[in-house]
C-alpha cells in the first residue's frame, strides 16, 4: 500500500509530505546524500516529482528542508515497509532527525505496516551503533551487495514490529524518539524537549532497492 | 623490449553435462512453468499467477530484463526444472535467482549448470535468493547451499501466509564462492582453464 507521510509540528522538527514545490530542495539534499559514503550513492527520485510517501523534515523555525524519510513497501512482502532516511547533519540539530524518524515510523505503523525494514551499509557504523542502542539486532548480512564509494560493501538488514517499537519508546524516556504519542502527534509531559539528544541519526538506511 | 601480451583463453559455455541439457525458457514454455508452480512448495517461493496466458506474458517480459536469462534444464525431453535471474543490478553487479525443480533433492548438478551459465553470460559478482523458512520450502535452502550458496541470515516475520508469520532465509552466492564450489565438487564447471 502507498504510505502517506505525516504532517506534524513537533518539538524540534516539522514533518510533512513532500510536494512538487520541494523538487529543487530535495534534489540538493539528494545530491548531498549521494556524496556521503554511507548513504548508498545516487538514487534518482521518480520523474513525476516527489511522492507523498516521502516525508520532508524541517526545523521548527525554518523553511529549509534538512532531511527526508522515504517509506516504501518492500517488494514481495506486503506489510513490510522499507524506511530510509537522510538528514543534513549540519542543519538537523538537537534530536531533529530522531524525532522526525519517530513521527514517520509512528505514522507508518498507524497506516497498517506490520514490519519496519532497514538496510544499512556495513560501513555505516554510527547507524549500526544506534540500532544496537535501540536493541534492534541485525538479522541478515548480504555480502558484497552494494557498490558504494568505489567498492562493494556488505549490507545489513534490520527489522522490527510495532511491539518492539513500543518497547523502544518505553525504554528510552529521554530520547527524542519519545516526542510522539500513540496518534503520531508531538509527545507531551515527558520532558524530552529539555533533554540533550541521545543520538542524532544523519543517515539511516542506505541502500536503495532500485540500485 | 616488452614481452608479447598474453591472450587469455576463453572458457566454453557448458550447456550439456551428464545427459542434462540447458535450453532457453521461452514464452511458449508457459505450460511447463505452470505445472512446476503447482508442485511442492513452489507457490511460496514464486508467488505469481499460474494461468498460462499470464505466464506467457511474464516469460516474455522476463527475457527482456537486465541480466536475465530464463533457462530450462532438460533430460531426455523431460524438464527437470527452471532457473532464472531477475532484478539485475548493474551498479552493484548482482541479481536475484529463482530455481524450481520437479525434484530439488536431485537437482544439484542441473542448478550448478544453470548458475554457471548465468555467471558465464553476465558480469555478475553475486546472485541471491530469498526462501520462506517453512517445511515445504526447506529443500530449496538445502539445494541452494548444495551448490555453494551461503546462508546470510533471516528476514524476520516478513512473510504472512494464512495468518501465520514466517521468516525468510536469505542466501547469497559470490562468483568466487561458486568457483571454489566447482573446484571442490565439479571441476568440469570451473572457469579456471
Amino acid at each position: 500500500m502507498p504510505f502517506v507521510a505525516p504532517t506534524v509540528d513537533g518539538q524540534r522538527v516539522r514533518v510533512r509530505p513532500a510536494d512538487p514545490g520541494d523538487l529543487d530542495d530535495l534534489a540538493d539534499l539528494d545530491w548531498q546524500r549521494s556524496l556521503h559514503p554511507a548513504m548508498g550513492g545516487w538514487a534518482p527520485r521518480p520523474a513525476g516529482g516527489p511522492s507523498p510517501s516521502t516525508a520532508v523534515l524541517l526545523a521548527p523555525s525554518g523553511e529549509e528542508i534538512v532531511g527526508a524519510v522515504d517509506a516504501r513497501d518492500l517488494l514481495g512482502y506486503p506489510g513490510v515497509v522499507n524506511v530510509s532516511m537522510y538528514t543534513d547533519a549540519t542543519a538537523a540539530l538537537g534530536g531533529l532527525a530522531l524525532e522526525g524518524y519517530a513521527h514517520c515510523i509512528q505514522s507508518v505503523f498507524a497506516q497498517g505496516a506490520r514490519i519496519i525494514h532497514h538496510e544499512v551499509l556495513a560501513l555505516n557504523r554510527p547507524i549500526r551503533r544506534l540500532m544496537r542502542g535501540l536493541r534492534v539486532e541485525p538479522t541478515a548480512r548480504y555480502r558484497d551487495h552494494a557498490f558504494v564509494a568505489g567498492r562493494l560493501w556488505d549490507v545489513i538488514a534490520y527489522s522490527y514490529d510495532e511491539t518492539h517499537w513500543r518497547s523502544i519508546l518505553d525504554r528510552l524516556p529521554r530520547s527524542p524518539l519519545r516526542r510522539v504519542d500513540s496518534d503520531g502527534r508531538p509527545g507531551s509531559a515527558n520532558g524530552a524537549a529539555q533533554m540533550p539528544p541521545t543520538h542524532d541519526a544523519d543517515g539511516l538506511d542506505t541502500v536503495h532497492r532500485s540500485d | 623490449m616488452t614481452s608479447p601480451a598474453t591472450t587469455p583463453e576463453a572458457v566454453p559455455a557448458i550447456t550439456q553435462l551428464d545427459g542434462i541439457s540447458l535450453q532457453p525458457l521461452e514464452p511458449a514454455h508457459a505450460p511447463i512453468v505452470a505445472s512446476l508452480l503447482s508442485m511442492r512448495g513452489h507457490r511460496f517461493i514464486l508467488d505469481i499467477p499460474s494461468d498460462e496466458a499470464t505466464l506467457t506474458q511474464l516469460l516474455a517480459e522476463l527475457g527482456r530484463q537486465t541480466w536475465t536469462l530464463p533457462l530450462a534444464a532438460v533430460v531426455g525431453g523431460e524438464c527437470l526444472g527452471v532457473v532464472t535471474t531477475a532484478l539485475g543490478n548493474v551498479k552493484s553487479l548482482h541479481a536475484s535467482i529463482t530455481a524450481l525443480f520437479v525434484d530439488p533433492t536431485t537437482a544439484t548438478t542441473a542448478l550448478a549448470m544453470g548458475i554457471r551459465h548465468l555467471f558465464w553470460t553476465f558480469p555478475l559478482h553475486r546472485v541471491h535468493a530469498q526462501i520462506p523458512d517453512m517445511d515445504l520450502t526447506r529443500e530449496y535452502v538445502d539445494l541452494l547451499t548444495s551448490v555453494g550458496f551461503v546462508d546470510e541470515g533471516r528476514l524476520q516475520d516478513h512473510l504472512v501466509l494464512a495468518g501465520r508469520s514466517f521468516d525468510v532465509v536469505t542466501l547469497g552466492l559470490l562468483r568466487t564462492d561458486f568457483e571454489a564450489w566447482c573446484s571442490d565438487n565439479e571441476p568440469r564447471l570451473s572457469f579456471s582453464v
